[in-house]
């Protein structure tokens, strides 16, 4: 039974955002694992007129193309026609719809010579670093958002006895790679950046690439990712750099 | 005929010179700002004037003096923000065109009102990377993506898609007096309530669309700050969502921050609405210190006006 209900609203002249509630109207990402589907569907149904879709936890953004939205018979038309996607998309049910979005397992050598806070972050919730480690590997995460910088995914969420506040001080250079811990969430740098998260370990995997102009994301909004541990021998083989 | 690509060589600039066209076509679902001309009126009628198309890459012009030295004949057009214009000593007004020879030496003074100048020139810059979401903009915020370029090509004007005849005479081309806008004036914005705006106190809401405000020295392309009277925010918990341009974030300390073209793609500050597009354009010409106000607009009435807008300058 689903209980996740949505409006949508005008943001702008040509910008229409989709806000997803829950039973009792409290903002929820409850409806996350559906973007993915969403967001094909909204491909195919308006192609090239719709510029952007901006997924993140408890809403999505669509932004059209000025010849397409700016008269306003088309955007109310547009209003209705998003409504009726994302009803359509949250009352699927089959499996290979719901997981459009990828599974990702995303190697991370935790280690305090790539993970400065490693050791800190484990003395501070009383564990070793081994079941600091264990711990974080164990949970399935989704992507919850994409933003800060390009490609920087956030990660939710994790249990309490890994949850830790950003640092005091964010650092000037955080690592590309470099895997983070913040509140409730867990993020990878895809570009060297400051940064204010608490760094565990590194990935080889790159998050973001460039092909010709066409930048990737390896992570989307919706996909769920499991880390596993690799040593150090594997990072490298993997192409990580220290 | 050997076509040869002409330069344009950058002696002098200040710290915010780049390329910008109508910005990135996507990307935010990534992280990538939308970037692009901060002031589209202004990018627009400098390419307009040269007949180019409305989306030709053209320069971006912030803080300090500007210099450059063009190696062969062609016409460049300067728009935004105002303060002097030199070509080789000799005195030029904006939002004209102007026709430029081997050698001249072009010299932008530092605004005198205004922020952004926009230099188009016959045919458009061409970027030396390639293209990213279909645009040659880049952004200060953005780690290793800016670009300030001390080089850029343009084609001749015979090769440039508008023949040479069609400049004869042309230093009288210039935008109508009653289409210059003056950035010294105070500035009302159009204002649509969304977002969050039925969160925020019904007196919040009134206090928010009478009081005047004055824009703060921590201003830029990716948000311009505002003082006044606090605006008590709501407090609720909030998840980052998706940021329209000209969206309007409360922080706590109460100064609203209404979000340009470089702004953060995702964020999490309540909102309590955004200002019509076209007022984007005029509030990123402001400095510190002016004011500005709201007023509540129609939305169908903006879609219109700003419909008009782009069909004048025939984009899209």
């Amino acid at each position: 039974m689903n209980t996740v209900r949505w409006h949508i609203q005008l943001v702008s002249e040509d910008t229409l955002l989709i806000s997803f509630v829950d039973s009792k109207g409290v903002e929820t990402a409850d409806a996350a694992h559906y973007f993915p589907e969403l967001t094909y569907k909204l491909q195919a149904r308006f192609g090239s007129q719709l510029v952007n879709i901006v997924p993140s936890y408890a809403s999505v953004m669509l932004q059209f193309a000025p010849s397409y939205s700016l008269l306003c018979d088309h955007m109310t038309q547009a209003t209705h026609t998003v409504d009726q996607l994302v009803e359509s998309t949250l009352a699927t049910t089959t499996h290979v719809e719901i997981t459009r979005g990828q599974q990702h397992r995303i190697p991370v050598f935790y280690d305090a010579e790539v993970g400065p806070d490693l050791i800190t972050l484990a003395e501070q919730k009383g564990l070793q670093p081994s079941a600091l480690i264990a711990a974080h590997c164990e949970v399935t995460l989704r992507v919850f958002a994409i933003g800060f910088s390009p490609g920087f995914a956030y990660l939710g969420f994790l249990p309490a006895q890994l949850a830790a506040p950003r640092l005091a001080r964010p650092r000037q250079h955080v690592r590309a790679g470099s895997v983070g811990i913040a509140d409730q969430q867990t993020g990878i740098y895809p570009s060297d950046s400051p940064g204010g998260w608490n760094i565990i370990g590194r990935t080889p995997t790159p998050m973001l690439t460039n092909n010709n102009g066409i930048p990737r994301c390896y992570l989307q909004v919706g996909d769920t990712v499991k880390f596993s541990a690799i040593s150090r021998e594997e990072f490298l083989d993997l192409g990580g750099e220290l | 005929m050997t076509v040869k690509s002409r330069r344009m060589f950058i002696e002098q600039s200040g710290p915010l010179a780049s390329l910008q066209d109508l910005g990135r076509q996507g990307g935010q679902a990534l992280g990538f700002t939308q970037t692009g001309a901060a002031d589209e009126y202004s990018f627009l009628w400098a390419n307009k004037l040269l007949g180019n198309s409305p989306n030709a890459a053209a320069l971006e012009i912030a803080v300090g003096t500007f210099r450059c030295t063009f190696d062969s004949e062609t016409f460049i057009a300067i728009t935004g923000a105002s303060g002097r214009i030199l070509v080789n000593h000799t005195q030029y007004q904006g939002w004209q065109s102007i026709h430029v020879h081997a050698g001249d030496v072009l010299e932008i003074g530092a605004a005198q009102s205004g922020v952004y100048y926009y230099l188009a020139i016959a045919g458009g810059f061409a970027s030396n990377r390639p293209k990213m979401f279909n645009s040659v903009a880049s952004s200060a915020r953005e780690f290793n993506q800016y670009d300030k370029p001390k080089e850029l090509s343009y084609s001749s004007l015979q090769t440039s898609p508008i023949s040479k005849n069609r400049y004869t005479g042309l230093h009288e081309r210039l935008v109508p007096a009653r289409f210059t806008p003056d950035f010294r004036h105070p500035l009302e914005l159009g204002f649509y309530p969304c977002y969050q705006f039925n969160q925020f106190k019904e007196a919040v809401q009134q206090q928010f669309l009478t009081q005047s405000f004055v824009i703060d020295r921590a201003s830029n392309k990716m948000g311009v700050r505002l003082n006044g009277e606090p605006i008590k925010a709501p407090k609720t918990q909030q998840f980052s969502e998706g940021i329209a341009l000209g969206a309007i974030q409360l922080p706590a300390d109460g100064s609203p921050i209404i979000l340009l073209k470089d702004r953060q793609t995702i964020g999490g500050y309540p909102k309590i609405g955004s200002i019509a597009r076209i007022d984007t354009f005029q509030l990123s010409q402001r400095r510190a210190g002016q004011s500005v106000h709201f007023v509540e607009r129609d939305m169908k009435n903006a879609q219109h006006e700003l419909a008009k807008f782009y069909r004048f300058f025939r984009v899209n």
